[in-house]
């Protein structure tokens, strides 16, 4: 009985954050492997009160130093760089002196729509390998009037692991005004492709 | 991933949940009248047209004491448009229009906005004092006075029990008695919950049957103290049936004297300490003796003569003491709130309790002629002293009754302390070499201050500076900063104003919204960089 509470407390909480999600900015999953190169689509799911967007600024957290952005036909983008405080490992065995810190979708041969339709824009980004952690992609859209700044954090951080994380996820997502975009990073349960990052499948045992 | 079904039941609702609903919230498309829009003549319906189809959750014009006008109609749907026919034309004067709808994703989205006719928005224009909407005052009133009757029958008849020997049958006459009033006191609270909700959302007789009414009624202050009265109530009426539990009797009367507490100017005014303890006191004192009168007049006419004597005796050399309690209580509390004797004849809440006073003397009158002339004759066992005994106690009863409404009515106008208060502001913000006017106030969040200047923080429009700190107190600069406005009270929302930069530190907003006084919040939103907001929060009171 208490089990089956719970499953309909969790499958509720669920669908309420199903709902309010699509007013927002948010990540096509919510979930991400932790430690991959993980393909990631934000939504842009509607226009700054009633004006339609024509550029989009995703702000990428410090956590993460290597992003690269899908091909657009429709917007140009452009990426704001940061000095890294320390050099860290690339592709092949090159040092990164620095990181990408912002991605600007701007200029659209045709704007988003204010309301009706949303967008997809994709990029990757190597994950942090923390598993259990929530990481928060501040994101900008402006409009031909005014903007949107999905950029509020939760006021307490949410951890995976409490009992009342779904409830304290929902609320995040419905009492802050404009959250976050987010990524909650889990520890790979399936095969993922062997792209940088991958650990591979673990070493076979040896014999005797 | 061990446990599959919850999540497998978690994504097929995720789907469900997706397929039919509209991606956006609702959006404000246009609106007739638009805000600050004036206009010659009186509108005979509202306008407001949304991104979207939106169901209302109310849909009202306000004047400029934020009490619901026109005569509204019912509200009517069409298309993505809301509508609100009038029944009254509108006098020349500054008017709000505040909505609330949910939208298609659930989300409730809400908003106000001032229009004006024959003339342009009020700018510092004075208008009354927000009061409670007029509809819900009588019935609150009268509810008031039963609560307050039943709740002090109820705690004073606990205290009869606990305190007094009963002889005979008579100590079923007090648990009977306090068994009633309990029950009447458990209908009352929940009552005053419904009245609260329905005066909250300014609402119509209606609304006492939908939940919203309710939700908001429980969510106010009185919502915590109707719930505390409640279970003290419940627990007494079970106290009083079996009567022989005193720790049952102790815990409920406390509860019902602890709603009292959390509530009200009396125990809201500072020292706190010595405001709720003298209101315990006077609750406690008022109850034993206003629950005293059905039982000892009964007890009067039914006992023999000195039997009742003796029980009016130990009666009164308990009371003694309580009324004694209740009067230095009374003299504590009247202090706080009136302050100087001036008042008491000068201010609308000083009347009051001057009236309130006056009966409290013609009681003690007849307490006195009860305790040093009848009850010797009773004890004495002379014929005819039980009837004296009950005619005197019915009077007592019918000043007592008059007394507790009158008591009931004093939270209805504002105390001469708080007006003091009000003054005392004004005079501080004088000293500081600011406009005598105004709001001057420093709010922090996250390591940063921001000083906030309303001015004249008065209704009409309002010049707001504010001026970003960090912790050290060198000036900030940010990059934008936004306001967002709301007024709780009258459920007035969504009002939001960019401000103008003023470098370094300064930005400037000019706002025209704040029509209606009351405590207003503002949260200054200061952004340090594109991607990073600090909220400062705060509460204005606009005259």
């Amino acid at each position: 009985m208490k089990k089956l509470m719970s499953l309909v407390g969790v499958a509720g909480a669920a669908m309420l954050i199903a709902q309010s999600a699509f007013a927002h900015n948010v990540f096509t999953s919510m979930y991400a492997p932790a430690g991959y190169v993980q393909d990631l689509e934000l939504r842009v799911t509607h226009g700054c009160k009633g004006s339609d967007v024509i550029q989009v600024r995703v702000r990428i957290p410090e956590e993460i130093t290597r992003v690269s952005v899908a091909h657009d036909r429709n917007w140009t983008i452009e990426m704001k760089m940061r000095k890294l405080p320390k050099p860290v490992p690339g592709e092949g065995g090159t040092m990164l002196t620095e990181a990408v810190e912002e991605i600007i979708w701007s200029k659209p041969k045709s704007p988003i729509p204010a309301s009706g339709f949303f967008e997809g824009f994709r990029f990757r980004a190597h994950l942090p390998n923390t598993p259990g952690a929530i990481v928060f992609f501040k994101t900008i859209n402006n409009c031909l009037n005014g903007d949107d700044r999905y950029i509020d954090l939760p006021k307490e951080p949410l951890d995976l692991k409490a009992a009342d994380f779904a409830k304290r996820l929902w609320a995040f997502m419905t009492a802050t005004p404009t959250p976050a975009p987010f990524l909650i990073l889990e520890k790979p349960a399936r095969p993922q492709y062997p792209w940088a990052g991958a650990e591979g499948p673990p070493p076979a045992a040896p014999k005797r | 991933m061990r446990r599959p079904l919850p999540w497998i039941v978690v994504l097929v609702l995720l789907l469900g949940a997706g397929i039919p609903r509209a991606e956006a919230h609702a959006v404000l498309m246009s609106a007739n009248p638009a805000a600050n829009q004036q206009l010659a003549e009186s509108p005979k319906e509202l306008e407001l047209q949304f991104n979207e189809n939106v169901g209302p959750v109310f849909f009202r014009v306000l004047d400029g004491a934020g009490k619901e006008v026109g005569a509204p109609g019912d509200i009517r749907l069409d298309g993505n448009g809301m509508f609100l026919p009038l029944g009254d034309t509108l006098t020349d004067g500054t008017y709000v229009i505040s909505y609330r709808v949910i939208s298609a994703d659930t989300h409730p989205v809400g908003g106000s906005f001032a229009f004006a006719i024959g003339g342009p928005v009020a700018a510092g224009a004075s208008h009354v004092a927000a009061s409670t909407s007029s509809a819900w005052v009588l019935p609150t009133v009268l509810n008031r006075v039963l609560l307050y009757s039943s709740v002090l029958i109820a705690v004073g008849s606990a205290l009869l029990l606990l305190l007094l020997e009963w002889p005979g049958t008579s100590g079923g006459r007090v648990r009977r008695q306090g068994r009633l009033f309990a029950i009447v006191a458990a209908v009352s609270f929940v009552l005053a919950i419904a009245f609260g909700g329905a005066d909250i959302l300014a609402a119509g007789a209606g609304a006492l049957f939908t939940p919203a009414t309710w939700v908001a009624g429980v969510k106010s202050t009185l919502g915590v103290s109707a719930l505390i009265g409640i279970a003290g109530a419940l627990l007494a009426v079970r106290a009083f049936r079996r009567g022989d539990s005193h720790g049952l009797l102790w815990t409920s009367a406390a509860l019902l004297v602890a709603s009292f507490l959390v509530t009200g100017h009396a125990a809201t005014a500072a020292p706190v300490w010595l405001a709720a303890t003298s209101v315990g006191l006077h609750l406690a004192g008022a109850g034993f003796w206003f629950a005293a009168f059905a039982p000892l007049s009964a007890a009067s006419r039914s006992l023999d003569a000195p039997e009742a004597g003796r029980l009016m005796d130990r009666f009164s050399s308990r009371a003694m003491r309580l009324i004694g309690a209740l009067l230095v209580s009374g003299v504590i509390l009247t202090w706080i709130q009136v302050r100087t004797p001036a008042n008491l004849l000068t201010t609308d809440y000083g009347r009051r309790l001057t009236w309130k006073l006056a009966f409290v003397a013609a009681l003690l009158v007849f307490a006195a002629f009860n305790k040093w002339r009848l009850t010797p004759k009773l004890l004495r066992g002379e014929a005819n002293a039980g009837r004296s005994m009950a005619r005197s106690i019915r009077i007592e009863t019918l000043l007592m009754v008059l007394i507790v409404a009158i008591a009931a009515s004093l939270t209805l106008p504002t105390p001469p302390r708080a007006l003091a208060d009000q003054a005392k502001a004004g005079a501080a913000q004088a000293m500081t070499g600011a406009a005598t006017d105004g709001f001057k106030g420093t709010w922090t969040a996250q390591g940063y201050a921001v000083d906030v200047e309303v001015t004249p923080a008065r209704t009409g429009e309002n010049m707001i500076m504010v001026r970003f700190r960090d912790a050290a107190g060198a000036p900030v600069t940010m990059t934008s900063a936004t306001l967002d406005l709301s007024l709780p009270a009258a459920s007035l929302e969504g009002i939001s104003s960019n401000g103008q930069a003023m470098p370094p530190d300064m930005f400037h907003f000019m706002v025209s919204e704040m029509i209606i006084p009351g405590e207003w919040r503002i949260r200054v939103n200061g952004f340090v960089d594109d991607f990073t907001k600090i909220e400062f929060e705060g509460t204005v009171p606009v005259r």
